[in-house]
Parts: C-alpha cells; sequence; structure tokens
C-alpha cells in the first residue's frame, strides 16, 4: 500500500524532472498495490515480474497524462488492470475442459458444490476450490472472466469493479450476471459428465 | 437463484479462504532485489529514445527542406527562359504546361 506520507504530488514532480531516486521511490510505494491487482488475474503464459514491470514502464510513459483528478493509486490501478486485460485478451482461447481433465480434489469440490444439500464442507480443499475457480474463470471472455473474478473472488464492489475496469456500472452488473449463468451451467454439465 | 444454491457462488465462497499462491523468496510489500532498479533503466532508455527520436525528426525536417530548396534554386536556374512566357499573361496555364512537357 502507498504510505499515508508519502508525498505524492512532489515525487511525480521530481519524476517529471527525470529524477530516477524520485521514480525507484514511486514504483517502491507503489509495488503492493500493483502486486495485489495482478496477482489472480495474471495470464497463464506472462511471468508477474514481467507483467509489473510492463505496468510500471507503462505509469511512467503516462505520467504526463496525469492531472491529479483522482487519486494516483486509483489511476494506477486502472492502468494495471487493463494491462492485464489486454494480455488475457491476447492469451484468450476458449479451452474446452471435462471432467476428466480435472483432479480427483477439484472433481470433489464440483460435487459438493453443485449438490444443494447442505453447505460446502469445511473439510473440502480450499486450494482445490480456488484452482477449480479460475479454471472456470478461464472459460470466460477476458473482460466477464476480470469481472466476476473482482466481484466474486476478491469481493470487491460494483462500483469498485466499474472504476477499476473503466466498464459502465449497469454493464458490470449485466455481464456478472450473464457469466455466473455460464459458470453455473458449465458446473452442472462437468457434474452431469461425471455421473455418466 | 439464490446464492446459497448458486454451485458458483458456494464455489466462490470456498475459493476465498484459500490464499492465492505467491513467490515466497520476497515480501510482497517491497519489489523483488533489483526489479525497481531495471524498471527505472528501463524508462531512462525509452526516455532516452523518446528524446533521440524528437531530434531525428528535426534533422530529418531540415534536411528535406535544405534538398527541396536547392531543388527548386536549380529549376529556377535551368528554366530562368522558359519561365519568361509565364509572365506574359494571357494563356499562361497552357503556356506554362508547354514549357513543363518540354522538360
Amino acid at each position: 500500500m502507498a504510505d499515508a506520507d508519502f508525498e505524492v504530488g512532489a515525487c511525480l514532480g521530481r519524476v517529471r524532472a527525470g529524477d530516477e531516486d524520485a521514480a525507484r521511490e514511486l514504483v517502491e510505494t507503489h509495488y503492493s498495490l500493483v502486486v495485489r491487482v495482478v496477482r489472480g488475474r495474471l495470464p497463464r503464459a506472462v511471468s508477474e515480474e514481467d507483467l509489473i514491470q510492463e505496468i510500471f514502464i507503462k505509469m511512467f510513459s503516462r505520467l504526463e497524462q496525469y492531472r491529479g483528478e483522482v487519486p494516483f493509486s486509483h489511476w494506477l490501478s486502472r492502468i494495471a488492470v487493463t494491462t492485464c486485460l489486454d494480455h488475457l485478451r491476447r492469451q484468450y482461447r476458449r479451452g474446452e475442459w471435462r471432467m476428466a481433465d480435472l483432479s480427483e480434489e477439484e472433481a470433489r469440490v464440483i460435487e459438493e458444490c453443485c449438490s444443494s444439500a447442505a453447505a460446502p464442507d469445511d473439510a473440502v480443499d480450499a486450494l482445490a476450490a480456488r484452482e477449480l475457480a479460475l479454471k472456470l474463470l478461464n472459460q470466460l471472455p477476458p473482460k466477464d472472466r476480470m469481472i466476476v473474478s473482482m466481484l466474486d473472488m476478491e469481493g470487491r464492489s460494483v462500483a469498485e469493479t466499474s472504476e477499476l475496469t473503466g466498464i459502465n456500472y449497469a454493464l458490470v452488473k449485466v455481464r456478472a450476471f450473464r457469466a455466473r449463468r455460464k459458470l453455473r451451467k458449465l458446473m452442472l454439465q462437468w457434474q452431469k459428465e461425471r455421473k455418466v | 437463484m439464490n446464492a446459497n444454491n448458486d454451485p458458483w457462488q458456494r464455489l466462490a465462497s470456498v475459493a476465498r479462504r484459500a490464499e492465492p499462491a505467491k513467490d515466497d523468496s520476497h515480501s510482497d510489500d517491497q519489489p523483488p532485489f533489483g526489479m525497481s532498479a531495471r524498471i527505472v533503466a528501463r524508462w531512462k532508455e525509452s526516455r532516452q529514445a523518446e528524446g533521440e527520436g524528437g531530434l531525428e525528426w528535426i534533422y530529418a525536417g531540415w534536411r528535406i527542406l535544405a534538398v527541396a530548396s536547392a531543388v527548386a534554386l536549380i529549376c529556377v536556374a535551368l528554366n530562368y527562359k522558359n519561365l519568361q512566357p509565364w509572365t506574359d499573361g494571357g494563356q499562361d496555364v497552357a503556356v506554362l504546361s508547354g514549357v513543363e512537357v518540354s522538360l
């Protein structure tokens, strides 16, 4: 998180004047913020470090466009989100997953989540659930994946998601609704495959 | 569909309990050793490239201007006599185009 004591305005002024120490300070202060955005929506073929570097380079190259109308951290988060989205778009291929491709734990998680009898057991492996959720999210188009991941995996609000992605508030809700419906359908289809 | 009965929401709620995988070799609060220096070095390179790019455009502009002036001077010198009918008024365009064709 950016330090409360950190004077963004003053630092940006120094960076614009070409001060390398200020640039390094800016990177170090906002590193954790960028890591949080990148992690969880990291495209498969890209390393975390490469993506973070790309985001900071974009930040520097667009610094002249920052007018201070929104907090710097919001502006930077938006750059990070759109960079991830660009990568996700590039690598997006609708790969067909089948129940047979899932691990035993993941198959069990699907069973437990699809059976409406009881809430998922605490014994359900959370890591397997996370892996499964990521596999399901990979089946969605990049924008939908980003939206559902922010809303359901990170617990962000619709307003926050709309601000970060630059997608209209109502459209976020519509896309989330359709994407969740698709995910439900996919889970039920996988469960059915297992029973056959 | 009620969130409690929605398989996706149930899965997401379980998945949220798991921490995303992270690289244990460094803390999330600070970039890994040397990363900020690498980023700043790349930024510096791109600034230099932009600066050089700007100068190149200026040089290219001057070169084009110099060549165009030289060509214009040569043309005027070679066609000085042929340009005389131009000042004669009347059928300027025809004469002028005739001159150009004859060149």
